[in-house]
Formats: C-alpha cells, sequence, structure tokens
C-alpha cells in the first residue's frame, strides 16, 4: 500500500488535471471520510441522510477543489463544505436539528434538578441548536473537541492554528451553548 | 470543582457516533472515484476504426439491397404490337386465358384494331366484346348481335349478370 503523502503535497497534485488528481482524491477520501461521517451523522441522526449528504459533500470538493487555495486546513474548507449542505438538507427536508428519538447526541450523566422533566431528546436538540449558533471556526472546534474527543494538538493538525488559540475558541463555544441551555431550562 | 463552574455540557454523556464498517468506507472510495466526471473512458483507436468498419459495411450492403431490388411492376403496359402477332394467335391466347382479363380491358384493346371489328363466326370473344365506359360511337360489334344471342352466351360463360347491365341494353 502506497504512503499517503502530506497534505501540501495532496492539494498541489488535486489541483491537477491528470489522472494524479484523481489519486488525490482518493487519499483525501481515505483520511476525512469517517471524521467527516461522524460529524454529518450528528447533524442528522440517520445513516441514509448521512450516506447522501456525504457523497454530495464529496462531489462537491471534487468540483471546486480549485477553489481551496491552501489559505485554511483542508479539513476546515470541507468541514464547511459538509456543514452548509447538512443544513441545506435539514432545511429542504424539514427536519429538527438532531431530534431524533432513537439516537439522541447526547444523555444525562446522573439525574440533576438542573434539568427537571426534561427528556434527552430534548436536551440534545437544544444541544444542537446552540451548536449551529455558534461561528464557524467555534463550532468546529467545538464538535471536535466535545464530542469526537480529540486532543488540541490533533485539532491543529486537521484545523490550523495553534492550540492556545483553538483552546480559546472552545471555551467561548462553551459559554455561549451554557447560556443558550440555561436559557431553554428556564423557560 | 466548584460547581458554579460545572457546565451544563459537563453533565450530559456524549452518546457514541455509530460508525459503519471499514467495507462502507472502501466501497464509498471506489463508487466516488467512478462518478468523477472527468474520468471519461477512453476508447482505443483501433476500437473506432472497427466501429467505422462495421458502419461503413452495413451502409454498403443496403446501398446495394436498394440498387439490387427492381421496383415492382417496372414494365410498363405498353401497347401490343398487333402487327407481329396474328389475329388468330392472339384470339387463341385471349381465349386460353380469359380469366385473366378485364372486359373493359378486352373491349378497349379489340375496337382498336379494324379488323376485330369484323365479325367473326363462331369466335365468341369477338361476338361478346363490350364498349367502353362512356359508349364509343365506332363501336359496331354488338350491332350484328341480338340480344337473344348475347343472354345465350352469357348464360353458357356462367357471367354474372349486372341488372344495370340488361337495363341498358
Amino acid at each position: 500500500m502506497s504512503q499517503i503523502p502530506d497534505e501540501a503535497t495532496i492539494v498541489s497534485l488535486l489541483h491537477r488535471e491528470d489522472e494524479k488528481a484523481q489519486v488525490a482524491f482518493g487519499w483525501i477520501i481515505e483520511l476525512h471520510s469517517k471524521r467527516l461521517y461522524t460529524t454529518i451523522r450528528r447533524w442528522v441522526r440517520t445513516h441514509e441522510d448521512t450516506n447522501d449528504i456525504l457523497q454530495e459533500v464529496f462531489i462537491k470538493i471534487w468540483k471546486n477543489k480549485h477553489q481551496f487555495k491552501a489559505n485554511s486546513a483542508l479539513f476546515s474548507w470541507m468541514y464547511r463544505i459538509a456543514y452548509n449542505e447538512a443544513m441545506h438538507f435539514i432545511r429542504r427536508e424539514k427536519k429538527h436539528l438532531s431530534m431524533n428519538l432513537d439516537h439522541p447526541a447526547v444523555e444525562f450523566q446522573h439525574f440533576s434538578e438542573h434539568f427537571g422533566k426534561i427528556t434527552p431528546e430534548e436536551i440534545s436538540a437544544w444541544l444542537m441548536e446552540a451548536v449551529e449558533k455558534l461561528p464557524e471556526k467555534q463550532r468546529l472546534v467545538f464538535e471536535q473537541k466535545y464530542f469526537a474527543d480529540l486532543k488540541y494538538e490533533e485539532i491543529a493538525a486537521i484545523t490550523g492554528g495553534t492550540t492556545g488559540g483553538l483552546k480559546a475558541n472552545y471555551f467561548h463555544a462553551v459559554q455561549k451553548i451554557e447560556e443558550y441551555l440555561k436559557s431553554k431550562l428556564n423557560h | 470543582m466548584n460547581p458554579k463552574e460545572q457546565h451544563i455540557t459537563d453533565e450530559l454523556k456524549k452518546a457514541k457516533v455509530p460508525l459503519p464498517s471499514d467495507e462502507y468506507f472502501a466501497q464509498l472510495k471506489s463508487e466516488l472515484l467512478s462518478q468523477l466526471p472527468g474520468q471519461a473512458k477512453v476508447v482505443p483507436f483501433y476500437k473506432k476504426w472497427w466501429a467505422i468498419s462495421a458502419a461503413a459495411s452495413v451502409a454498403l450492403l443496403i446501398g446495394l439491397f436498394f440498387l439490387k431490388e427492381e421496383p415492382a411492376e417496372q414494365q410498363t403496359a405498353a401497347a401490343p404490337d398487333w402487327n407481329s402477332v396474328s389475329r388468330e394467335e392472339v384470339l387463341a391466347y385471349v381465349e386460353d386465358n380469359i380469366d385473366d382479363f378485364e372486359p373493359e380491358t378486352l373491349a378497349q384493346h379489340l375496337t382498336a384494331i379494324p379488323e376485330w371489328h369484323e365479325t367473326i363466326p363462331g369466335n365468341d370473344l369477338a361476338e361478346a366484346s363490350m364498349p367502353v365506359s362512356g359508349g364509343n360511337s365506332t363501336n359496331t360489334l354488338f350491332d350484328e348481335l341480338e340480344d337473344k344471342e348475347i343472354l345465350e352466351y352469357l348464360n353458357e360463360e356462367a357471367i354474372e349478370i349486372d341488372d344495370e347491365l340488361l337495363i341498358g341494353s
């Protein structure tokens, strides 16, 4: 099995017009399809919808490959495409974000009077609504840190930026989500 | 930990996103690569050459087929050259193939020949020559025949009689 080169090499090959661009595209699928899958699935909650959106995302990545100027990390660019496609899908299908009775995004660690009679499905829906309201960079960092349990160094590798900057993004994201959930709980 | 500093999100347990098998992602990759718009199939030149040859051969066969096939009934209905054929021969032929001739055709050709205007005794065909539609004032064949003789002839030949013809006679 040939070794996958670094991101800069992959991007330079991707911009070519010969078969090497297709090879680079295959490497991108290998490197990022699982991460994109889990990201999309967290929003749309079913495998079928996730599969459809994921294929659309990769097709758009291929069609717009020349628009990626390498001034940000490749995954950050792909994440933006994935997020836009998922939101477009949700609005088109008029589906509620993460309102899935079978697979809520979060559950309660333990009983807390804080939550009262709120169900896991409701708190999951509020949480995803709060995440959706975040700016793109904060949303990406929060998802990779909170849901995917990545270390800041790993997040920096796929999104670019420094670990300090990523920590700041994460704490700002948590603060905004807290405010949103409290407003819902105190309603 | 200060409870006030504890975030709501810390009290939540994240649900694990179910991940499909590695086969799914392998198939996803192959499907996506096969859909690439730029992945046009390269047709080898020899295949194109054969395709062109096959098309040319078919076109040639079709052309030969149409060239070889003659239009039906190309022969024109040329008027018979009565001068090269004796009257007796014509009469014999017509009599032998009387069923193939339309009465109007017979009358038309028979009246065109001056010799046929003669009434030949015993020759039913000459005697039964019918006038062409619209009437031909020069037709004198029936002048020497009586109605009775005509009817007898028709009965012998078992020809179906059209009542309208009888009214006109």
